[in-house]
């Protein structure tokens, strides 16, 4: 065994030894210290290698424990304006897309419309699964593979606790950003421990005389996090042909008063 | 058969040179050049004397033979035995296939015609030995097909060069006198061969039919199709999948060779009581790719159900291009927006075709712009797999916001309580049985149809399109036909002022 004579390699990637450090500072008082190793260890031991999307709405990255949506995770989106949110946070992201429809029915995304959004649809690949399964299929497929950057899942049945969590390795392997939109008010997608973050996303009354489209996000289950609201307003700026967009965080703000811009 | 060289410039005459002791010397001429007085073995230099604007290439013989053989497999549609004949020439044996042509003069001018629309100058002849008809071909008098036993009496008067002896026994010929074939038919043959050579009279006597003159077939193309027979029939999935990855690996190797790649590949198995099993699948670009083709076949083999058995395996690639050893490295993958690495582009066409082959290929599709400023008919949903080449996304939208959801078809909106004005959205709609209560309207963005161009749905002329919001922040995008115009009674009801859903703001 010509590898039990050389030296062991140093192991510089070795995350810091918390616990210990964490001994060194005795000072009881710092809550969101400990809050922030904890955090630390938690991320350490999840890995997170893949990187965040962040959101680009302060209030939003803020509550999200790796200061955005995690790469290489499941995230559920449901309520009857989650499309919206699921478009705002594909054109977030650069590479091919993949948007999976599971009834065989045409998604029905329109590529003006898209354009505007900042999503080209050049990027954009559409499955019309006509099967449940073979949506599941084509979901794990293209987030293992890895060679496109989201894959979204457009669908209106729960997905059962063995096919979720096949999806859940199969984005940790590939490094996609998984999203299941689930259609319909119960929104009962995937189980819980297979999701990173759930998100319910309701229409809200805009202002400027419906000029600003707003959104209620609620932020149901958040892994390493804690739930919150925010309320996103996006204005269409036909001058530079682009939507602008803004969240507040309404655990500071009164959920149906006025906002702050 | 003698072909002339289509001309490279079709403006200027043209001859093909090549270098000969330091010297350009013309080795063929195009039918202008050659009507001008331009020869072969002449100097460029001279010719050009002749003919000041004559335009020249060099020659290439490889060029010259690889064309020849093109024409060979070409020929193949008149019959399956063809031989080269000299460098430029062929001979077809048509025994049997004249008939099918509606006889032999019918079939010398189908081919006559179907060369010259290729841009060849083809010289034809039909007789009974491959000789004779070579030598009327170039020889070229008249009498394209000779009638059996006729050929004695058709080549008498052609001159001694028609048989393409050698030089020095053409000279030798041309210094005693011979000038017509026909001179030599009285001489006896040991005389003849004295004299000339033995050479000459095997040429005369293939030519006449009394030596026996074979032809060295050509092998035919090999189709991109292999196969593979059992003794027994298979029944067992492995045992398919065995046969599979031999056939696969032959046909890989095939369109290696031909530097090909194919888009489409179809297994028809037959079984053992005559039916017949087909699994098709198609690649995003073409592909011979073994391990990817593999995995494509593997993911679908399970829906060929072998029956009694399969004793028979036939794989053939189909659509196939061009693909060289580069661009199976750096190829154009089948959706745009990827300028990333190669690998990782060809790493997503085979995703796509992976997927394709699970959901069908129809049903993996890619948004397509078409130029059109009416909003139902600015985009077109195409199979991603499909060649690429459709327009980009333009907007042609004047920097008002369009929906990312269109409904397929428009929806009509049931008007619950209209507005004080009635060219502006009502108060209250129902949609799909659910009322709602509009709080804002943006609008109109007037939208009319190419009056010269007939588009369904539009009938009615212009749209004035709304984006309206209700009182529960949901934004639909919804138009009527125009207000100043008064309503068709025949095409909606009296009473229904033609509301419809366009989309959806999500």
């Amino acid at each position: 065994m010509l590898a039990a004579h050389t030296p062991a390699p140093p192991r510089p990637a070795a995350p810091p030894r918390e616990p210990a450090r964490s001994g060194e500072r005795p000072l009881p008082g710092s809550l969101g210290d400990l809050r922030a190793v904890l955090r630390r260890l938690e991320r350490a031991s999840m890995g997170g290698r893949w990187g965040v999307l962040e959101t680009g709405l302060a209030p939003v990255d803020a509550a999200l424990p790796g200061g955005g949506l995690e790469r290489g995770r499941l995230h559920e989106l449901t309520g009857e304006a989650a499309m919206g949110f699921a478009l705002f946070l594909l054109a977030r992201i650069d590479g091919p897309i993949l948007w999976i429809r599971d009834d065989g029915r045409p998604a029905g995304l329109y590529g003006p419309g898209l354009v505007q959004r900042g999503i080209d649809p050049a990027r954009l690949a559409i499955a019309h699964a006509s099967k449940p399964e073979d949506a599941l299929w084509v979901m794990e497929e293209a987030l293992r593979d890895g060679s496109v950057t989201a894959v979204l899942l457009d669908t209106g049945q729960s997905v059962a606790l063995t096919p979720a969590r096949r999806l859940q390795l199969a984005a940790e392997g590939g490094g996609a950003l998984g999203l299941i939109l689930t259609r319909g008010s119960n929104g009962a997608g995937l189980h819980p421990a297979t999701l990173d973050t759930r998100w319910r996303i309701d229409a809200a009354p805009g202002r400027d005389k419906g000029r600003h489209q707003a959104r209620l996000l609620e932020l149901e289950r958040c892994r390493g996090g804690r739930p919150a609201r925010f309320r996103m307003e996006e204005c269409w700026d036909g001058f530079a042909q682009r939507r602008k967009a803004l969240a507040v965080d309404l655990a500071a703000a009164p959920v149906h008063g006025p906002v702050a811009a | 058969m003698r072909r002339d060289r289509p001309g490279l410039e079709a403006d200027r005459p043209l001859a093909l040179t090549r270098e000969i002791a330091g010297r350009a010397v013309i080795a063929a001429v195009d039918t202008w050049a050659d009507a001008a007085g331009a020869v072969p073995g002449m100097g460029l230099a001279d010719a050009r004397a002749i003919i000041p604007d004559l335009a020249h290439a060099p020659y290439s013989a490889e060029e010259d033979v690889d064309c020849l053989k093109a024409l060979a497999d070409w020929a193949g549609r008149y019959s399956p035995f063809i031989a080269l004949d000299g460098p430029d020439g062929l001979a077809l044996d048509i025994t049997g296939c004249a008939h099918l042509f509606g006889g032999e003069a019918a079939m010398l001018a189908d081919a006559r015609e179907r060369l010259a629309a290729q841009g060849f100058t083809a010289r034809l002849a039909i007789a009974d030995t491959p000789g004779g008809a070579a030598a009327l071909a170039r020889a070229g008098r008249g009498l394209p097909v000779v009638a059996p036993k006729g050929l004695r009496a058709a080549l008498q008067d052609l001159p001694p060069a028609a048989l393409r002896p050698d030089g020095e026994t053409l000279s030798a010929l041309a210094r005693l006198g011979f000038k017509r074939i026909g001179e030599l038919y009285p001489l006896p043959s040991a005389e003849l061969a004295r004299r000339f050579g033995r050479d000459l009279v095997t040429k005369l006597d293939r030519a006449l039919g009394l030596a026996p003159d074979p032809l060295t077939i050509l092998p035919p193309p090999k189709p991109n199709r292999v196969r593979l027979g059992f003794p027994d029939p298979v029944g067992l999935r492995d045992d398919i999948e065995a046969g599979l990855d031999r056939l696969l690996a032959h046909l890989c190797t095939r369109l290696g060779e031909r530097g090909l790649g194919a888009r489409r590949f179809v297994l028809t198995c037959h079984r053992a009581d005559s039916t017949v099993a087909r699994l098709g699948l198609g690649t995003a670009r073409p592909s011979r790719d073994l391990e990817h083709l593999k995995r494509l076949f593997g993911q679908r083999l399970e829906e060929i159900d072998p029956g009694f058995g399969i004793d028979l395996m036939i794989l053939a690639a189909e659509d196939t291009e061009t693909l060289s050893a580069e661009r199976l490295q750096t190829g154009f993958a089948g959706t745009g927006g990827s300028q990333g690495k190669p690998a990782q582009d060809s790493r997503l066409t085979a995703l796509w075709d992976r997927i394709a082959a699970r959901i069908g290929p129809g049903n993996l599709v890619a948004l397509s712009a078409l130029d059109s400023h009416l909003p139902d008919r600015c985009q077109t949903v195409r199979p991603l797999l499909a060649p690429p080449g459709l327009p980009e996304h333009r907007s042609a939208t004047h920097g008002v916001e369009r929906p990312p959801l269109l409904l397929g078809q428009p929806e009509r909106l049931g008007v619950l309580e209209a507005g004080d004005d009635p060219a502006r959205p009502p108060r209250r709609l129902r949609w799909r049985g659910q009322a709602h209560r509009l709080t804002h309207a943006l609008g109109p963005e007037r939208i009319s149809p190419d009056w010269w161009r007939a588009a369904p749905g539009w009938a009615n002329g212009a749209r004035d399109y709304w984006r309206v919001e209700d009182e529960a922040g949901r934004r639909f995008w919804i138009f009527r036909e125009r207000a100043d115009r008064p309503h068709r009674p025949d095409l909606m009801g009296a009473d229904d002022p033609g509301w419809m859903l366009a989309g959806i703001f999500a």
